[in-house]
């Protein structure tokens, strides 16, 4: 009983000072953030450089993508949904569901997901595969400040990027949602935007918006962040790309949850 | 003035360099140092700050480094010139925009400012006409002689250069350490094997192994 004691006291313990470790982590990464962000400038035009080329890398490539997804999404939930609510007489309730559903909470979440699956990842691997090949040190040595060089125009590329994507997503998502119910004799384009229009305020694609570059910052800060923490060897890459996969993910998940539970 | 002092400095950890050493570089001086690749990148940590000896004081341009502070560290990081080994070379951007990243953080020169400093360094270097390139599709020889141009690009007062351009044949390389002493006051050369040449251009040579940290004259 007492042996028994100890092993779960040792364990609690344990866990207790991974989880305070984790904690620290991530405030101490926090407060190199900010020190970075209020620092002169160290990087000069090749951080902005930087940050276009990830905003076009995140926004515009991913297009296709994120139509594709947007696409299925509006078509699978208007084809299932309205066949049940049909037989209930609830269609109009599944098109006001889909309306805030997407465009308060899926679509920034979707976005984000997006951008964790071919940005977060692509930034962790660059990241740390600089670190490998010495441009960390390098960039160091110089007197660059590498949070100033890798990290912030991530998060402003990447934050901007996943905003506009999650206007796109909603818009394509709605449009193809209105389309299906026009062609499959649903509701009329007329009803279903009115429908729409009812449960939506005019803010609110603002707000989602605003909600998926917050998400996206989130992402990139992360996964620049792992990519900068590894310690060399080329096992550091595809650990970084996974740790930053999953993390983003895990924050996606927590950070959405907390939104709903506030705004809902 | 002394451009690098080490006073009684280890490194820590499983290091061949395990007995406290003292260096003294002297200002002006073209400062030729033969050791293995493993001491030589050590020192030039220390020496750019990346790295903290785990005993000992590092002295660098008159600045002591294990008590700067961030500002003082990036004075002392402008100040010098570096290559170190792997040389770092950004693989996504442009020749040009590798030297002008230095100019422009070094230097503290405007965009249009650096990209021209840039160009100029890599003419001189024997590279007119390449800046466009990436250093992915470069020649092992002509990789190392952007990094060193990178070292020299923001007219640093100090570079130290780890194995800088041992790809590079000799007629060139005698040019390219010229072209060192031009830029920079001191010059500190980190080579991990005899090399003739190189001996023949410095001020002082210095032997440093498991015998410890030794000096020749050789000017």
């Amino acid at each position: 009983m007492t042996d028994a004691l100890v092993v779960l006291v040792h364990t609690v313990a344990v866990r207790a000072r991974r989880a305070f470790g984790a904690v620290m982590t991530v405030v101490a990464a926090i407060g190199r953030l900010v020190r970075s962000a209020a620092a002169p400038p160290s990087a000069g035009w090749l951080g902005r450089r930087v940050a276009l080329q990830q905003l076009r890398f995140t926004a515009v490539q991913a297009i296709p993508l994120v139509a594709a997804v947007a696409a299925c999404l509006g078509a699978t939930v208007t084809l299932e949904a309205h066949a049940r609510a049909a037989q209930l007489g609830l269609s109009e309730a599944v098109a006001r569901t889909l309306g805030i559903l997407v465009v308060r909470d899926a679509g920034p979440l979707l976005a984000a997901v997006i951008v964790t699956a071919r940005s977060g990842t692509a930034i962790a691997a660059e990241v740390a595969t600089s670190r490998l090949l010495g441009e960390t040190d390098a960039l160091a040595g110089m007197g660059v400040d590498l949070v100033q060089f890798y990290v912030i125009p991530r998060i402003i590329g990447v934050g901007i990027a996943t905003a506009l994507l999650t206007v796109y997503f909603v818009a394509t998502t709605l449009a193809v949602a209105v389309a299906i119910a026009a062609i499959r004799h649903i509701a009329t384009i007329a009803a279903y935007t009115d429908t729409l229009r009812g449960v939506l305020r005019p803010d609110d694609l603002f707000w989602s918006a605003v909600r998926g570059g917050a998400f996206g910052a989130g992402v990139a800060w992360l996964s620049a962040a792992v990519g900068l923490r590894g310690r060399g060897g080329q096992a550091e890459v595809p650990r970084a790309v996974t740790h930053a996969a999953v993390r983003s993910i895990m924050l996606l998940a927590v950070t959405s949850a907390v939104f709903v539970a506030i705004w809902s | 003035m002394t451009a690098i002092r080490l006073h009684g400095v280890c490194p820590g950890g499983d290091t061949e360099w395990c007995q406290p050493t003292d260096i003294e570089i002297g200002d002006g001086t073209f400062y030729v140092i033969r050791t293995t690749p493993s001491r030589a990148g050590r020192l030039a940590r220390f020496v750019l700050g990346l790295d903290e000896p785990s005993e000992g004081t590092v002295e660098v341009l008159g600045l002591e480094l294990h008590t700067a502070n961030r500002a003082t560290l990036d004075k002392v990081r402008r100040s010098v010139g570096s290559v170190l080994q792997p040389d770092g070379l950004l693989g996504t951007f442009t020749l040009e925009a590798n030297l002008a990243l230095a100019a422009s953080v070094r230097g503290a020169l405007r965009a249009g400012a650096s990209r021209t400093a840039a160009r100029e360094m890599l003419t001189r270097c024997g590279l007119g006409g390449s800046w466009r390139l990436r250093p992915g599709t470069l020649a092992p020889d002509v990789r190392q002689t952007v990094a060193l141009a990178r070292a020299l690009v923001s007219g640093p007062t100090m570079v130290i250069l780890d194995d800088p351009i041992a790809a590079v044949k000799s007629r060139t390389a005698v040019e390219l350490y010229r072209l060192c002493r031009e830029v920079a006051q001191t010059v500190v050369i980190l080579t991990h094997r005899r090399n003739d040449v190189l001996y023949d251009l410095a001020d002082v040579v210095a032997l440093w192994d498991s015998e410890g940290f030794r000096t020749d004259a050789a000017a």
